[in-house]
């Protein structure tokens, strides 16, 4: 049967731990959607992720019922993780927070590839040194 | 014990400069970020695309350091409108703590469907006894009911189901017409799907509504079934309704769906565009069947087909 969208809610939600309580309650009840429903399918789809921020993208349809697909984690998430670092400076002119190599932006931009709107791996790898920049992060060969 | 107070953090940024939005936020906000955008319509056939600013959100607890979190995450959009010229002052708002899990609960009605369906969520009490109640539990696979392809396929099953007699229902995904037709006198029902997850649901449905001893679900296609080697008993019907895509209907009429119906019967068609008229009609004609009438809801069809 096909369906009018109604809205793209995306959640980034830490893997395997959603509830009921906010942000899930408060946009998901917005829309009608049956919040334990959800809950119960991304827990039980992200299990094996806990400690990953895993975005969920929902689609909600105007007669109340929804799907979602599981995205890669944010950039800055991928970011921190490859260099171990809790939080990011947020400024680019506090100093920098850390060492990020080519490499690691590759391996990053390659996961991300299908979530950008890069045409190839050097157009996603830019956008990632984008954000790294912004991190306060600097980038080493 | 005090309700739980939350801050609700918002800014209405474009949909690039959501992520950089989406990553300030997570940093004071732990639970969780939320990203919403709108959709517009291109043409007809167009189920909705992503359009117009995202509305990035989250939720603090409210304790002591509040106004210290506040004023960083002011600071960081400051700072990012250094950058993005379209990054807002946050807005703030609070929010009592409710029980979220039954607030969503609240967007529900029974709908009423023809002379004698209502569809009913499972927690609403029936006050309409004259009417036959289908029960559901809101869930991914199924909304409210309002979907007019849902309302034109119960409204041919309504009138063409015929009491002491078979009902089989291609692509059935939640179950609810082959539930519709147990209800209004069908001797027995057959779902076929090749989704497992709609099993599942119109096992669950069925349950809900005392029709399980009625209708088997299966995961069959239909040349398995007309080969004879579905397993199942029940093969063909008197009524047949399929409620999908045109494109899918007419792959299915190609893999042998109108030999579902017995001769006389009836094959009943839901989920075609206005303007797909004429590929169905190719399509049905070409095996045989004979148009009987065509329903019209909003930009929806649905038809009624004769087996001579």
């Amino acid at each position: 049967m096909a369906k009018k969208i109604k809205a793209i809610v995306k959640l980034n939600l830490n893997a395997g731990k959603a509830n009921p309580a906010p942000p899930v309650g408060p946009a998901l009840a917005a829309h009608g959607i049956n919040i334990m429903a959800f809950v119960k399918d991304y827990n039980a789809r992200t299990q094996n992720r806990v400690g990953e921020v895993v975005p969920a993208e929902i689609t909600v349809f105007t007669d109340g019922s929804f799907t979602f697909v599981l995205k890669t984690p944010p950039t800055t998430f991928l970011i921190k993780k490859a260099i171990g670092m809790e939080k990011g400076s947020g400024l680019a002119s506090k100093g920098k927070e850390g060492k990020i190599t080519r490499a690691q932006i590759r391996e990053i931009a390659e996961a991300k590839f299908n979530d950008t709107n890069a045409v190839d791996i050097e157009g996603a790898m830019r956008q990632i040194e984008g954000t790294v920049r912004n991190m306060g992060v600097e980038i080493v060969d | 014990m005090d309700k739980r107070v939350w801050l609700e953090v918002s800014a209405l940024v474009s949909p690039e400069s959501a992520e950089s939005v989406s990553e300030l936020f997570s940093r004071y906000c732990e639970s969780g970020v939320v990203v919403e955008q709108g959709v517009e319509f291109q043409g007809v056939d167009d189920h909705g695309t992503p359009y117009g600013p995202c509305r990035v959100c989250a939720y603090l607890e409210m304790t002591e350091a509040i106004e210290d979190t506040k004023r960083k995450l002011s600071e960081g959009l400051w700072y990012l409108s250094r950058i993005r010229s379209d990054i807002p002052e946050p807005t703030f708002r609070v929010v009592e703590d409710q029980n979220w899990m039954e607030s969503w609960r609240k967007f529900y009605r029974p709908v009423f469907v023809g002379e004698r369906i209502q569809i009913l969520p499972s927690w609403i009490e029936d006050q309409h006894p004259d009417r036959l109640a289908i029960r559901i539990e809101p869930s991914m696979a199924f909304g409210t009911g309002t979907h007019p392809t849902t309302q034109l396929s119960l409204l041919l099953t309504e009138k063409y189901v015929r009491p002491g007699e078979p009902f089989i229902d291609v692509g059935s995904g939640s179950g609810i017409l082959s539930v519709a037709a147990i209800l209004l006198g069908a001797s027995e029902a057959l779902g076929i799907d090749i989704d497992e997850e709609s099993m599942i649901s119109g096992k669950e449905n069925a349950q809900r509504n005392g029709a399980a001893d009625r209708i088997v679900f299966a995961r069959r296609s239909i040349p398995e079934i007309n080969r004879g080697e579905s397993g199942l008993k029940l093969t063909k019907a008197p009524v047949v309704v399929a409620n999908i895509l045109t494109p899918i209907l007419e792959a299915l009429f190609a893999q042998g769906m109108a030999e579902l119906v017995a001769p006389g019967g009836m094959m009943l068609l839901s989920g075609i565009l206005s303007d797909q008229d004429e590929r169905i009609r190719a399509a049905a004609e070409a095996r045989g069947l004979v148009f009987v009438e065509r329903m019209a809801m909003e930009d929806w069809a649905g038809y009624a087909f004769r087996k001579p």
